[in-house]
């Protein structure tokens, strides 16, 4: 089963071998928690968001036509929920008349470790984008989804998704200069 | 900086320029110290970001997800799907209730004036000799 093509997996799942879509969602949750963390946060929601694409995918196994690959037909329904949970998480912020950004802490210089220290700095940095720039940096500079795949993805203009691009990139490096020398130890 | 070489820049990153967007990028780039500087930066950034990849969810993910599977496949049992379509049935029946109440009890607020649960519920203040007054509640034929 492990050799089996994503294809031949979803043909099998078709034919009532749940096993099959099992290693579907082992082969394909690196990607979907990429992408739900990187739009979420690590927070308690990516789970269930993560656990929902899968859910919505197999529901729609019936309709999946092979036009689009198996992890990018994933990552469309990954980005769509992330999109629902941030709108859910405005709301709820503003019930309580919180900004979103300040739910997330700015990581601690002194607990950072190398690596992981990085990868924080990067995640706060990436949560303080909005939400629509933030989708087009988790696909295209994190996942490494090429333009074109990225505006397919998010059904937006390739030009829409360059300009969005570089002002994300601008204000990246805006909230991570002040910290580009830990970044670039 | 010139802000039309500064967009060049960071287009050449996420897409594929022309001949001529190429050559006049080069030549800035080589002029400006600054512009230089920049696009380390992007680049810096840019690798930040893409070494931030590697992701999972807490183990045994693809088990949860295949108990939620069962779980939401497994039929209902029969008297879950008995009182299912008499919930359906029944809940515009209760919200239209529950408005039909707060009306009568807004009603009964604004012809007693008394904005308080008595009020609501029209239920006026009586004491116990009243109640038990023969001249206001007794008459002998």
């Amino acid at each position: 089963m492990f050799r089996l093509t994503d294809e031949k997996l979803v043909e099998s799942v078709l034919k009532g071998n749940e096993e099959a879509f099992r290693e579907l969602v082992r082969r394909h949750e690196p990607r979907v928690a990429a992408t739900v963390i990187g739009m979420l946060g690590n927070c308690p929601e990516t789970e269930d968001v993560g656990q929902e694409t899968f859910i919505r995918f197999y529901k729609s196994l019936k309709n999946f036509r092979g036009e689009s690959e198996v992890g990018t037909y994933l990552t469309r329904i990954a980005i769509n929920l992330s999109l629902n949970e941030l709108k859910r998480r405005k709301r709820r912020f503003k019930f309580f008349h919180q900004e979103p950004g300040e739910a997330f802490d700015i990581p601690d210089e002194r607990t950072q470790t190398a690596d992981n220290g990085d990868k924080e700095l990067v995640q706060w940095a990436i949560q303080k984008l909005e939400p629509k720039f933030r989708s087009v940096v988790v696909l295209r500079l994190i996942e490494g989804y090429s333009t074109s795949e990225t505006a397919q993805i998010l059904k937006l203009p390739m030009g829409t998704v360059l300009s969005r691009l570089s002002r994300a990139q601008k204000k990246l490096k805006e909230i991570l200069s002040p910290y580009m020398e830990i970044v670039n130890e | 900086m010139n802000k039309k070489l500064r967009e060049l820049l960071y287009r050449s990153f996420d897409a594929d320029l022309k001949e001529e967007e190429k050559k006049v990028l080069a030549d800035a780039l080589s002029r400006s110290a600054e512009l230089r500087e920049e696009q380390r930066q992007i680049e810096t950034v840019r690798q930040k970001l893409s070494a931030t990849t590697a992701s999972s969810f807490e183990p045994f993910f693809a088990d949860r997800v295949m108990r939620r599977i069962y779980r939401e496949q497994k039929p209902k049992s029969e008297l879950e799907s008995w009182f299912e379509p008499l919930m359906s049935i029944f809940r515009p029946i209760a919200v239209a209730a529950v408005f039909i109440i707060l009306l009568l009890m807004s009603y009964n607020m604004i012809s007693t004036k008394q904005i308080s649960v008595q009020g609501a519920l029209a239920i006026s203040n009586v004491a116990v000799e009243e109640a038990f007054d023969p001249a206001v509640n007794l008459t002998v034929e």
